[in-house]
């Protein structure tokens, strides 16, 4: 088991739905009237050239961005207007586009910041608590997250700093860091950028056995060929709008997709 | 020893406690979490102020008019003063956390702590009535001395076991904190603060609760500080004082409970000692101010060639069944130093420039 809680489910079909998303920077119309759902226990690709607004859309649904309008409904609940750490603490975490792992901080300790089921991370806890609470609760995180390091082979860097490690390592942990929280839904901005092919097929079936154990996957990508073999779904943006939803194999044929791509 | 050996050593001791409680303080919000709070010596003067006011005992009006201007007295037994200081310093930190650490990002927070310094003192020295202005207060009575019918020495001597006591208090709490999962939470808020967002923490309570503890402890050194020295002014609390206190922890290392020790040695203490016995030149007060070039210099200096300070923040390491492992006192392999800390160095790739 992968998730250290099983995850709750939910009476939903979609877990999440995007109503009528339109966000503009000033003049500039970055999202356009996106309207989807992302079904339960699937991975879903958001792809599109660059520009199309994926990023900013999924930072709308983390939280990061209110949209111009529009609403983004969790397990039926509005979470449009909530800050970004109600989304985490609701179990919808993300990863970010450019590597954001906590650098000064070891591997090991990067996947511990927020496991779950940890005591002794609120200030009353250092006046009040017990100390022995913490550590008991600190070991089964620390194997847990052993386990993780060790499916992508990491297990030997668990004392570097995260700082230190590849592009492509620090991908993985950021992947691995969100999974320690017990998200519902992750949401992943280009996990697969800069790893290597074959640490990348192992990511692809990891995201896999996650969806399968009740997790939903979002992710945004640009390796066509990845998406195809690991995700249930795809969604295109091209300018801020939608322009196909289906499979993958599907979308290839479609000549608006092919074009979108080829003129972004 | 001497009476005057005597007294100068409890003077330093004093001073080294004094310093070394305000600095782990700082450490906490600056070192550990990346609040860079330039108004921490504001806190530092509240639990002055809060403790003399609750020391001097109500205004006394002599035969030529009041011996001293301040608003409001009491007489309270030691060493409730001192608590109650701590105290106010927390609650007045609310207020002006929930302005800066809300919504602002880090370097703005720095620059409206730096209005926050400003502004107290302008106030300050505009409302002598309040706690007396430029003059300050004064004739603050000894603890010792008064409450409990010691000599002078003898007062000395318990005040300086009683901020002893503080300190062990003190370095039990910020060392707690370190090494719970909290001093985790904080390194990564320090870290990437959208980042420790998207994972579900809340930002502003975390850094405010560092921000809250991290003033207490400003204000309870405060307060110590009054209730030894038995007179505080304006002049005591300028902002520039909270770069002698950032440059301790700088140069002995952030992150770092021993190395902050260390450089509260090199710096509250062992500079202003040091330049006590150097001779005038050229002007008199001169050295004094050379003493603030040469601090900024060393901050440079450590800034560009060792960003980490003399003893760098420990790497945590886990054993084999899970638990951490044992570091003997101040977050450290060795009294907070790692092996090689002191020849080179360590730290990751492109974090040099994120010191400050």
């Amino acid at each position: 088991m992968i998730v250290g809680n099983p995850v709750v489910t939910s009476d939903f079909a979609s877990v999440l739905e995007l109503r009528g998303i339109s966000k503009a920077f000033g003049d500039v119309d970055v999202v356009r009237d996106v309207t989807i759902e992302v079904a339960r226990g699937k991975m879903t690709a958001l792809v599109g050239p660059n520009g199309a607004g994926k990023s900013t859309l999924l930072g709308i649904v983390a939280g990061e961005h209110r949209p111009t309008s529009g609403k983004v409904l969790y397990r039926g609940q509005d979470v449009t207007s909530l800050p970004a750490f109600r989304h985490g603490q609701l179990g919808i975490v993300r990863t970010f586009q450019l590597p954001a792992e906590f650098k000064r901080l070891t591997v090991l300790e990067n996947l511990l910041v927020v496991a779950a089921g940890q005591s002794g991370h609120r200030f009353r806890d250092i006046f009040i608590g017990r100390r022995v609470h913490w550590i008991e609760a600190e070991r089964v995180a620390v194997a847990r997250a052993r386990a993780l390091l060790a499916r992508f082979g990491l297990e030997a860097k668990e004392d570097q700093y995260a700082g230190d490690l590849s592009g492509g390592q620090r991908r993985i942990l950021e992947v691995l860091r969100a999974v320690m929280a017990d998200p519902v839904v992750l949401l992943l901005d280009e996990p697969f950028a800069g790893v290597h092919p074959e640490v990348l097929g192992e990511l692809g079936g990891f995201l896999g056995d996650l969806c399968a154990e009740g997790a939903t996957v979002m992710l945004i990508a640009h390796e066509l060929d990845a998406v195809e073999r690991h995700c249930d779904s795809v969604v295109v943006m091209a300018r801020g709008a939608v322009i196909f939803e289906g499979t993958m194999t599907d979308a290839r044929r479609q000549r608006e997709v092919v074009e979108a791509y080829v003129t972004g | 020893m001497s009476a005057e050996v005597q007294f100068y050593l409890v003077i330093l001791l004093v001073y080294g406690c004094v310093a070394l409680i305000s600095c782990w303080g700082l450490d906490l919000q600056f070192g550990d979490t990346g609040i860079l709070n330039f108004a921490f010596i504001v806190f530092q003067a509240v639990g002055a102020y809060t403790a003399a006011l609750l020391t001097l005992g109500p205004v006394e009006t002599g035969v030529f008019g009041k011996m001293q201007e301040y608003f409001w007295g009491a007489d309270l037994p030691f060493p409730v003063p001192v608590l109650v200081a701590a105290g106010v310093g927390a609650l007045l930190s609310v207020p002006i956390g929930f302005v800066a650490l809300r919504r602002l990002r880090s370097d703005y927070q720095a620059v409206a702590m730096l209005a926050v310094s400003l502004i107290a003192t302008t106030m300050m020295v505009a409302s002598p009535g309040f706690v007396g202005g430029q003059l300050g207060l004064y004739a603050i009575p000894q603890p010792f001395e008064d409450s409990f019918a010691l000599s002078s020495t003898e007062a000395t001597w318990a005040y300086l076991g009683f901020c002893i006591a503080c300190v062990a208090v003190v370095g039990w709490i910020v060392v707690r904190i370190s090494r719970a999962p909290l001093g985790r939470t904080l390194r990564a808020i320090r870290e990437h603060p959208d980042a420790a967002a998207a994972l579900g923490i809340n930002l502003t309570a975390v850094r405010m609760g560092a921000f809250v503890v991290g003033n207490a402890l400003a204000a309870l050194s405060g307060a110590l500080l009054i209730q030894f020295i038995g007179a505080y002014s304006t002049n005591d609390w300028l902002f520039p004082e909270t770069f002698i206190l950032l440059a301790a922890v700088i140069i002995g290392g952030s992150g770092n409970k021993f190395g902050v020790m260390l450089g509260v040695l090199l710096l509250p203490v062992g500079l202003s000692e040091a330049v006590r016995y150097l001779p005038s030149i050229i002007r008199p007060g001169l050295i004094h101010q050379l003493q603030f070039i040469v601090l900024g210099m060393m901050i440079l200096a450590f800034l560009w060639f060792r960003p980490t300070g003399l003893c760098p923040e420990r790497r945590r390491r886990f054993d084999v069944d899970g638990r951490a492992r044992p570091s003997l006192a101040f977050g450290g392999t060795w009294l907070g130093l790692q092996r090689g800390s002191l020849k080179r160095t360590r730290r990751p790739a492109d974090a040099s420039a994120e010191v400050l």
